[in-house]
């Protein structure tokens, strides 16, 4: 009787205790490199693309990388000046690591500058690609689902197929359709005709 | 005489079921599960969706890309690249997962690869910092930081991003993106410009918005507020009061705490629904305190360009604007 509560405790225990370990995170940013100064430099960010953009047609990633790289550069002047002036040479390695350390972890958090027009077309390009990737697979099982049909003796009706029907996309029609009359589908086997036809 | 009675119940129960199987009625039962019938499956309220290999689908990822499919991408660098996001994007009701596979950079040397929680776009965050459950800086995850540690970041919506910098050529890696189901999706970005949703909030203290990135002219054709829902629609004034209420939202941005409010429903309306918006950006944004199960349906579709010019020509302002 005492046991039953006592088993509770130690299962409830064991449960809670698959904790997930926390993630390392970054440096904590200091107060004054948040806020205001970047959304100035955002905006003017944002003219001299605009002013790029209708100035003529570049291509979008060079444009975009150049932008913000000088974005970048930018800002790193500011921070380099929070290193200590004098370095000594024993240590010197071990400065510049610091050094690297901070200014990865006082970098403003990354953004990139695109167009709506052009995050629209990326999406429109990206739902063709997986349309036609999910055709494709469509058809390559149900390929794979009618060659197992015609390899399937169907003199005996009662032979279960060798692996159960892969999973589709789609409602599959072949469910309804299977059961017909068995000579006809072993004589018709060498003169089948499917018309093919993509599931999305 | 109730024994002779309950046999004779059981033997023909016993034979219908006897009957219906062998007429046939049970060919229909077929196990079309995807995930294996295991013993303890059930604890598992995931479907482990495993792709054989040779289904899984691989192509070389570009500096600039947008993933919209599960399987392998690699980005191999033939130059240093500096700068360099790739979009992942999913359907509404599914959330996004990304693994390092195979890395191979150079962290110390200033190459990362950050996974984001959502997307960036000229330093406007989807979803917004109010509508996150993360806090910023837990949003960014580092590779270089935290790769041994977190070998697989899953986003908590359906879009999701990857920035990455690269300085030597020849470095790579390989990021395996998979789609899981998320039954109660709160932000969403649409993949197209057409369709229909219904955002339902279960009793939770939350804010969600659905982002229509086109000009759209939406129509809202069902919308309950816990026990609200059984009074004709009706805007009014003073919504922001009330704990539930739906916005519509309007920009040129992604952040949907920048965009400007176009109309509130709460508790009613009467009449016409539909409303053009000239926005680039049209977010539909539901309020809820958490005290009932709010839902709100509603359908959209893109504004033609005659449209879009009439819209125009009727607003002086040059703001985006709704009729």
């Amino acid at each position: 009787m005492k046991s039953a509560p006592l088993l509770l405790l130690l299962s409830s225990v064991l449960l809670s205790s698959h904790l997930r370990p926390a993630a390392g995170r970054p440096r904590t940013f200091p107060g004054w490199l948040d806020g205001s100064g970047r959304l100035q430099q955002t905006q003017q960010m944002d003219e001299m693309l605009l002013r790029a953009a209708a100035a003529g047609d570049s291509s979008a990633s060079d444009l975009l990388s150049d932008n913000i790289l000088r974005f970048l550069q930018r800002r790193s002047p500011d921070h380099l000046h929070l290193l200590p002036p004098e370095e000594d040479e024993s240590d010197d390695g071990a400065v510049r690591t610091a050094a690297q350390l901070l200014k990865r972890s006082e970098e403003p958090p990354l953004s990139i500058d695109l167009t709506f027009h052009l995050l629209r077309n990326m999406i429109q390009m990206a739902k063709m690609e997986s349309q036609r990737e999910q055709a494709q697979l469509n058809r390559k099982v149900l390929d794979e689902t009618l060659l197992e049909i015609m390899e399937t003796d169907f003199s005996d009706p009662l032979t279960p197929l060798a692996s159960p029907l892969p999973h589709l996309q789609a409602h599959n029609p072949l469910n309804s359709g299977l059961l017909v009359d068995s000579r006809q589908m072993g004589n018709r086997r060498s003169s089948c005709h499917f018309h093919s036809f993509s599931i999305v | 005489m109730r024994v002779m009675e309950r046999t004779f119940r059981e033997q023909l129960f016993f034979l219908v079921l006897c009957l219906s199987v062998l007429k046939g009625d049970s060919r229909y039962i077929e196990n079309n599960e995807i995930s294996k019938d295991e013993l303890y499956s059930f604890f598992n309220s995931e479907l482990k969706r495993e792709t054989p290999e040779e289904l899984m689908y691989r192509r070389p990822l570009r500096c600039l890309d947008m993933v919209a499919l599960e399987g392998q991408f690699t980005f191999t660098a033939d130059r240093p690249q500096l700068s360099c996001a790739a979009f992942f994007m999913a359907e509404p009701n599914e959330v996004i997962s990304v693994d390092y596979d195979s890395v191979d950079i150079d962290c110390r040397g200033g190459d990362f690869i950050t996974v984001f929680d959502g997307w960036v776009m000229k330093g406007q965050k989807f979803p917004s910092s109010q509508d996150h459950p993360l806090p910023l800086y837990e949003r960014y995850v580092d590779y270089c930081d935290s790769g041994s540690l977190r070998k697989s970041v899953r986003s908590s919506q359906n879009v999701a991003m990857v920035f990455f910098r690269i300085h030597n050529a020849g470095s790579s890696f390989t990021l395996t993106v998979r789609k899981h189901i998320n039954p109660f999706p709160c932000n969403v970005i649409s993949q197209s410009p057409e369709g229909s949703y219904t955002m339902v909030i279960p009793q939770q203290h939350r804010n969600c918005s659905f982002s229509i990135i086109y000009p759209v002219e939406i129509d809202i054709s069902e919308f309950s507020l816990g026990h609200y829902n059984n009074f004709p629609k009706r805007s009014m004034p003073g919504c922001a009061e009330t704990g539930d209420f739906v916005q519509l939202l309007g920009g040129n941005g992604i952040d949907t705490s920048k965009l400007l409010p176009i109309t509130d429903l709460c508790v009613s309306f009467t009449g016409p629904t539909h409303m053009k918006i000239g926005c680039d950006n049209t977010v539909v944004r539901m309020v809820s305190s958490g005290k009932f199960v709010n839902r709100v349906s509603f359908s959209y579709r893109l504004l033609d360009s005659q449209e879009l010019q009439t819209i125009k020509l009727n607003n002086v302002e040059d703001f985006c604007f709704s009729n």
